[in-house]
């Protein structure tokens, strides 16, 4: 008998413990929201990812007299050591490179209560230089972070393989849809997409301009309806094309489109602008050869006017409300967003408009490519869909668990949709949106 | 009796146990020892459970009430939750108690020269647990990188999407638990075995009674505390999923959720919702579950009555 209740009473101490070790923090909630007593020399701590790393060495070369500690952190858990640090009131970054960009809406809302408005702070000719990529920044009027780099979406292809297929790169999605057919008639085992991962909202949703985290009418407000004709009609373009098998069920960085990119059997892939340099290129991913990849404007929806994008990511830099440096930390996050020399060379389509133009010369004539892709990234820089902004809700998660499962486990994206609407009209909620269909 | 806060596996005390709920003068010595116990007790299990009672009364947009239960409850994340660890329990602990019966009295029913050497063998995959067992798995049940590929493709699984389907999940986080935590127990429970007196085994043999009957009949009912023990631990840790789920989710990008199991669901709600409030309930939820059922196992079963009737 002893042994046992001691059994149960370590149960009782093991679940209370690990299940409520979290909660225990909040009893440590400063929620101070004084003004932090700012100094010039006050030393910033910057988290950024490994891609954006050797800019911020390159800043602290040429501002020696800058004090800064650069630090590479796991994105995925921003939202989480932020919420600490809330708890704790202490240890938060002054510069963070965030590389998903709808997170801004959490960090510059009351919960988070961390995102610095920057409209003191960078000047006016600079933010102009922006044009409208830094619009997904601008939370209530005020701007709260700068754009890094934008992630349009362009239609990738492999233009030796086009061309001898005897192919035309079709610029609307009826187009898009009649091509599939033929690649599944004529030439079984090449794909022209993939589905099977959470940027089939970036890819077609967003683009399509399905109401996924559209501004609504009112204050806190967001429009989710995936039962809108710009919602199905993704489904309508895609599921017949996964049933041929000529878009994957599986996502971009799955092992087995790896190996199909190995194979060079990608015909075509609807994509971010960043996959030639990370996606086609890298050895450890598709290997394609040079002399083989081409960009091309995005596809029409019918009864568009434009060829609207998505955006799969595109990074943004936020300052710190609580950093003691503010004034340096918004210089170095202007440096990073705007300076000619590394955003020239940086690896990803810059969103600064002057820098973007220097950007494009540079990279037109990479050998890499069969022909310049610049032109095609450029027009669709600025066709980004609006309609969609960024939110206090995770939308990916939701799209994982819905359309993305069921695409995964053999079932059609329509079947996907409803769900798709209660997750994310319950998410919405769950962070005090009020939903509108 | 000087209460120990490691449970040993030693059995030297069970036949002549009774349980004594005799008042009895309490000496300064036992005090002294169960002090420490008692504090961390205090500060880390039931500081924190009062604490988080509290916070789940207080809603950070309707101030103090109710609110954050009836929100919880009517989660849309809340229920799958609990069913996708309900079904994992169900799968995963009958398996773990019939494998660990089995194996411990398979090595206990030979002592042989291979048995030292056995019990290091089914205790090692042990060594190996938390996120090392889940990425070490991952790789076994990848076919496009697996070891174990002819196999795998030879039960119609061509590519990691056809493994890593969340129909699978349970069965993949239940051979997981199963491989990482059964070497331990086995040993435990071999352990209490070892400590059964010859001479029951010997009279059960002269009655006539042969290996499986001796196994089921005699060692069965005289382990069987250590059996309760093992399930109430496991089910304990079982309802706490996280782990597995969490970097499954990570690894793969798309199967599983971030509130897969009612663990991952507090810490979504707690981390990237911002509401303690919430998490505070799940968290609850868990330590009321595990509370029932270690109650219940110990009153409501006829394990110890079986071994005080003997």
């Amino acid at each position: 008998m002893k042994s046992s209740s001691r059994g149960l009473r370590r149960v009782m101490t093991v679940s209370a413990v690990a299940a409520i070790g979290g909660a225990v923090l909040v009893g440590c909630s400063g929620g101070s929201t004084m003004e932090v007593k700012q100094d010039p020399d006050a030393e910033l701590l910057v988290w950024t990812d490994a891609t954006r790393q050797p800019g911020f060495e390159q800043f602290q070369e040429s501002h020696p007299d800058v004090k800064m500690r650069v630090e590479t952190y796991d994105s995925a858990t921003l939202l989480s050591k932020i919420q600490l640090f809330n708890q704790t009131g202490k240890g938060w970054p002054d510069v963070v490179f965030g590389a998903v960009p709808n997170e801004i809406a959490s960090l510059a809302n009351e919960t988070f209560d961390f995102a610095q408005p920057l409209d003191d702070l960078i000047p006016t000719d600079v933010r102009e230089g922006f044009g409208a990529s830094n619009d997904g920044c601008m939370v209530d009027g005020r701007l709260v972070c700068l754009k890094n780099d934008l992630a349009q979406s362009v239609l990738w292809y492999d233009k030796t393989l086009m061309d001898q297929f005897g192919y035309e790169v079709p610029s609307t999605w009826d187009e898009y849809a009649e091509l599939g057919r033929r690649v599944a008639d004529e030439h079984p085992g090449y794909i022209i997409g993939t589905a099977g991962f959470k940027f089939v909202y970036y890819d077609f949703f967003w683009s399509s301009g399905c109401p996924i985290q559209t501004p609504g009418n009112g204050p806190q407000s967001v429009r989710i309806d995936t039962s809108d004709e710009r919602c199905t009609r993704v489904a309508d373009l895609l599921d017949p094309l996964i049933a041929a098998g000529v878009v994957s069920r599986s996502g971009p960085f799955d092992a087995d489109v790896v190996a199909l990119g190995q194979q060079q059997k990608i015909l075509m892939m609807p994509g971010a602008s960043w996959y030639g340099d990370f996606v086609f290129k890298p050895e450890t991913s598709y290997a394609l050869p040079a002399g083989r990849l081409a960009a091309a404007g995005y596809p029409m929806w019918a009864g568009e006017d434009k060829a609207w994008s998505g955006a799969t990511g595109g990074g943004i830099y936020v300052v710190s409300k609580h950093s003691a440096n503010k004034q340096g930390a918004a210089e170095l996050i202007q440096w990073m967003a705007t300076d000619a020399d590394y955003q020239t060379s940086s690896a990803t389509y810059p969103a600064y408009s002057p820098a973007a133009d220097a950007w494009a010369e540079q990279h037109s004539t990479d050998p890499y490519y069969a022909t310049d892709p610049m032109p095609a990234l450029q027009a669709q820089a600025a066709l980004i869909n609006p309609a969609e902004s960024n939110t206090a809700f995770n939308v990916e998660d939701a799209f994982t668990s819905t359309v993305v499962n069921k695409i995964k486990s053999g079932d059609t994206i329509a079947s996907g949709l409803e769900d798709l609407q209660t997750q994310l009209s319950q998410l919405a909620q769950s962070v005090g949106y009020i939903v509108e269909k | 009796m000087i209460p120990i806060s490691t449970p040993a596996p030693v059995l030297d005390e069970a036949p002549a146990l009774v349980p004594s709920h005799k008042k009895r003068r309490y000496d300064v010595t036992g005090i002294i020892f169960v002090s420490p116990y008692v504090l961390l007790l205090l500060a880390f299990g039931l500081g924190p459970a009062i604490f988080s009672i509290l916070i789940s009364f207080v809603n950070r947009t309707d101030g103090v009430g109710i609110t954050n239960y009836v929100k919880v409850f009517a989660d849309f994340r809340f229920w799958p939750a609990m069913a996708n660890v309900g079904l994992y329990l169900l799968v995963w602990l009958p398996v773990m108690v019939l494998g660990v019966l089995f194996f411990a009295l398979l090595l206990h029913h030979r002592p042989s020269r291979l048995g030292g050497l056995m019990r290091l063998i089914y205790f090692l995959p042990g060594a190996v647990t938390g996120s090392a067992s889940v990425l070490l798995w991952y790789f076994m049940l990848e076919p496009t990188m697996s070891p174990f590929a002819p196999l795998l493709h030879a039960m119609g699984f061509r590519t990691g999407n056809d493994v890593f389907q969340n129909s699978n999940l349970v069965v993949i986080f239940a051979v997981i638990a199963f491989t990482t935590g059964v070497g331990q127990w086995i040993i435990i429970v071999y352990g209490a075995m070892q400590s059964i007196p010859d001479d029951v085994i010997e009279a059960a043999a002269i009655d006539g009674s042969g290996p499986i009957r001796t196994a089921i009949q005699v060692k069965l009912p005289l382990v069987s505390k250590y059996v309760i023990y093992m399930v109430v631990l496991s089910l304990a840790n079982g309802v706490q999923l996280f782990v597995e789920p969490q970097l499954i989710y990570a690894v793969t990008r798309s199967v599983g959720s971030p509130w897969w199991s009612v663990n991952q669901l507090g810490y979504s709600l707690a981390f990237q919702n911002a509401d303690f409030g919430s998490a505070a309930i799940v968290s609850l939820v868990l330590l009321v579950l595990c509370t029932l059922a270690g109650l219940f196992m110990i009153f409501k079963t006829d394990f110890f009555t079986t071994e005080e009737a003997r």
